[in-house]
């Protein structure tokens, strides 16, 4: 089946999980292509650990000094973080900063000795020139070109951060500034909704998740964001004088636009791909949990950190220019972190 | 403003790379190659050969904005082929003939355009641009070669709008190689995704090879409108027609369901009270003659009932149980 390529317009559409992106891999990727990118990445790759969230593959992670700090992106990061140098030794992590506007993390390893990049501008590097993301051996993960160099997104582009990824209880929300005051007002509900079923109703005041007061709409979708599809929580629900507890599983957005069915088509996309002011575009496929490890040229030099699969035909890499200015507060702990695991 | 400092950053990129010290220690990237780059050197050549043809090509990739209502409009790409100013883009793009567009510069300039002719099938379509030309009389254009010639496993270069155009984004750059190449469909692993649909493929020496218009649900599914393809239509195409199957209904009916999957034109059954049925006409017959002329398909009939209009009455010889029996049908009009 193909299907034609407009855009922009709105189509309701129940697809199914795409096929994955095998053979790209295999055209784009393949071991003779990848061969003369070894050389490229060869130090980088030495800077490079995986980041693992209980016991599971969640993203990969950039050594920022040789104590032990490591960058990564945050919205992978659930439950016991730990990081896996290329010799297998596996390190507890702890969370130092999180820095919500570039999806940041700073972990910190109890290790010596590690070999942190050297950030280089990335904005000298036109179209068309190679990139790889380095790996924590000795392949890249992904390789490409520059789309578009490294821009400013424009008020038409940029689109507010929030995780697709996450779990929907498939209600509408009061999402007005007088209505934040002691919980979130539900409004309506979505055909199918999970919330429902479980009992919630028009007009009920949401005041907790998960023993986690709520406020009002905001802070309700910001505490949903850390949590997936299948997950199920305890809504704390106030209907009238009355108090309950309501226990909801969580379920996948119900309905794409075309825009979002297209972009699906051919692998998996990060959660969080949105929200992000300066990025270097490019075409090499980074998958999900292959993000925040170093992208560099083909002269070795770390342009920034692949941060988002952010659609079909691209991958958002944070410019160096952004990280650099961050790193001092980050690990001076600026950034408290929320908690990453529920 | 960003893109133009973009295209002042390229220009510079372009200008060094074209100096003869460096052009000494870099090799050129051979635009038929169809080998993947085995060391850094061949990476380096490859990469000079792609930027130089984004900033080539770049000026003349637009992006086409179709108003369908005031609140719901549909985005596209195109590419200029001729300095006045003649857009290829997709088939489903341009729409019908006469259709009208906006038609956006990487620079930000908007200028009217109006579609002319397509083919429905092959997904070809063409645009003209109806503002007057620039200052110098000319649009800017890229050259069109014969996508025959284009190899297997050779690398292309894509560009186009994904997404629509956005103003603060120049024409996105994908890059790739030639998976497969016939007469109408050459399929790549440049990725492409909607608002890229009509958007230019090229070769490495920044030559029109094809034009984008469909994808699967794999990286490697992305498939272009062959520039071959386009100038096999190329006259009626400019003069505004609509080759191929017509998409639109035909005015006249005969009341009947053809056996689709049948090598003949075999009806499937005939609509109660439809023109068919009236005439005698049952499920089963085959038609072997309409309207005087032999015909061995569904299409073949269709085509012809396309031609009249209702109330015409036309002789129908159907094979029916290895008799073969004349009929005269009275066409109907298609109810609204």
């Amino acid at each position: 089946m193909s299907i034609r390529l407009l855009a922009a317009a709105l189509l309701t559409a129940a697809f199914c999980a795409p096929a994955g992106a095998q053979g790209f891999y295999v055209e784009r990727s393949g071991t003779k292509l990848l061969a003369p990118f070894k050389k490229v990445v060869a130090k980088a790759n030495e800077s490079t650990v995986r980041v693992r969230c209980d016991d599971r593959d969640a993203a990969l992670g950039t050594v920022v000094t040789a104590a032990g700090h490591v960058l990564t992106k945050a919205s992978e990061l659930r439950g016991k973080v730990t990081c896996r140098l290329s010799d297998g030794t596996e390190y507890d992590a702890t969370l130092v900063s999180v820095h919500k506007e570039t999806d940041l993390a700073l972990l910190k390893i109890d290790a010596e000795g590690l070999k942190p990049v050297t950030f280089a501008d990335s904005k000298p590097v036109p179209v068309g020139h190679w990139l790889a993301a380095a790996g924590p051996y000795t392949d890249p993960v992904a390789v490409g070109i520059v789309s578009v160099a490294t821009r400013d997104l424009g008020p038409r582009e940029f689109v507010p951060a929030h995780n697709s990824n996450r779990g929907y209880l498939g209600v509408m929300l009061d999402m007005s500034a007088k209505a934040s005051a002691g919980g979130a007002k539900i409004t309506g509900m979505m055909k199918g909704s999970s919330a429902a079923k479980a009992g919630v109703k028009v007009d009920d005041l949401i005041t907790a998740v998960d023993g986690r007061d709520v406020s009002g709409g905001t802070t309700l979708r910001e505490i949903l964001d850390e949590y997936r599809p299948g997950d199920t929580v305890t809504l704390k629900v106030l209907r009238g004088e009355e108090g309950m507890k309501l226990k909801v599983k969580l379920t996948p957005p119900g309905e794409q636009t075309r825009e979002e069915v297209q972009n699906s088509m051919g692998g998996e996309l990060s959660g969080r791909r949105t929200g992000f002011k300066t990025v270097l575009q490019s075409d090499m496929v980074i998958a999900p949990k292959d993000c925040g490890g170093p992208v560099v040229d083909l002269d070795g030099k770390v342009l920034g950190l692949g941060i988002a699969r952010a659609g079909r035909v691209e991958t958002w890499v944070l410019p160096a220019e952004t990280i650099r200015p961050l790193l001092a507060d980050m690990k001076a702990g600026k950034f408290a972190p929320v908690s990453a695991s529920k | 403003m960003l893109s133009r400092r973009h295209g002042f950053a390229f220009g510079l990129a372009l200008l060094l790379a074209a100096s003869p010290a460096l052009r000494a220690a870099e090799p050129k990237w051979p635009v038929g190659r169809t080998t993947p780059p085995e060391t850094v050197e061949d990476l380096k050549a490859l990469e000079t050969a792609v930027g130089a043809v984004v900033t080539k090509v770049s000026p003349a990739t637009v992006g086409i904005i179709v108003r369908i209502t005031d609140e719901k409009s549909e985005a596209g790409s195109g590419v200029i082929v001729s300095a006045d100013g003649l857009i290829l883009t997709a088939g489903h793009i341009s729409g019908d003939p006469g259709r009208e567009c906006e038609i956006r510069f990487p620079n930000g300039k908007t200028v009217k355009g109006k579609a002319l002719g397509r083919n429905d099938k092959v997904d070809s379509g063409m645009i003209r641009i109806t503002d007057k030309p620039p200052k110098d009389g000319k649009w800017p254009t890229v050259e069109v070669v014969k996508s025959a010639d284009v190899a297997k496993n050779q690398w292309v270069v894509t560009l186009g709008h994904p997404g629509g155009y956005r103003p603060t984004r120049p024409p996105v750059a994908r890059l790739g190689r030639v998976l497969s190449n016939d007469k109408t469909r050459m399929q790549t692993d440049c990725t492409i995704v909607g608002g890229d649909s009509g958007g230019p493929l090229f070769d490495l020496e920044g030559r029109l090879i094809g034009i984008h218009s469909r994808i699967g649900w794999s990286l490697t599914e992305n498939v272009h409108v062959p520039t071959d393809a386009f100038k096999k239509d190329w006259d009626e195409m400019l003069a505004g027609g609509e080759v191929g199957q017509p998409k639109k209904p035909s005015k006249a009916i005969l009341g009947v369901e053809f056996d689709e999957d049948a090598p003949a034109a075999r009806l499937a059954n005939v609509l109660d009270e439809g023109p068919a049925e009236k005439a005698g006409l049952k499920g089963g017959d085959v038609i072997t003659k309409f309207d005087g002329q032999a015909v061995a398909t569904a299409d073949a009939v269709r085509a012809i009932i396309f031609k009249h209009k209702p109330g015409d009455e036309v002789p129908v010889v159907v094979t029916r149980a290895d008799k073969t029996l004349t009929f005269t049908v009275k066409l109907a009009a298609r109810s609204p």
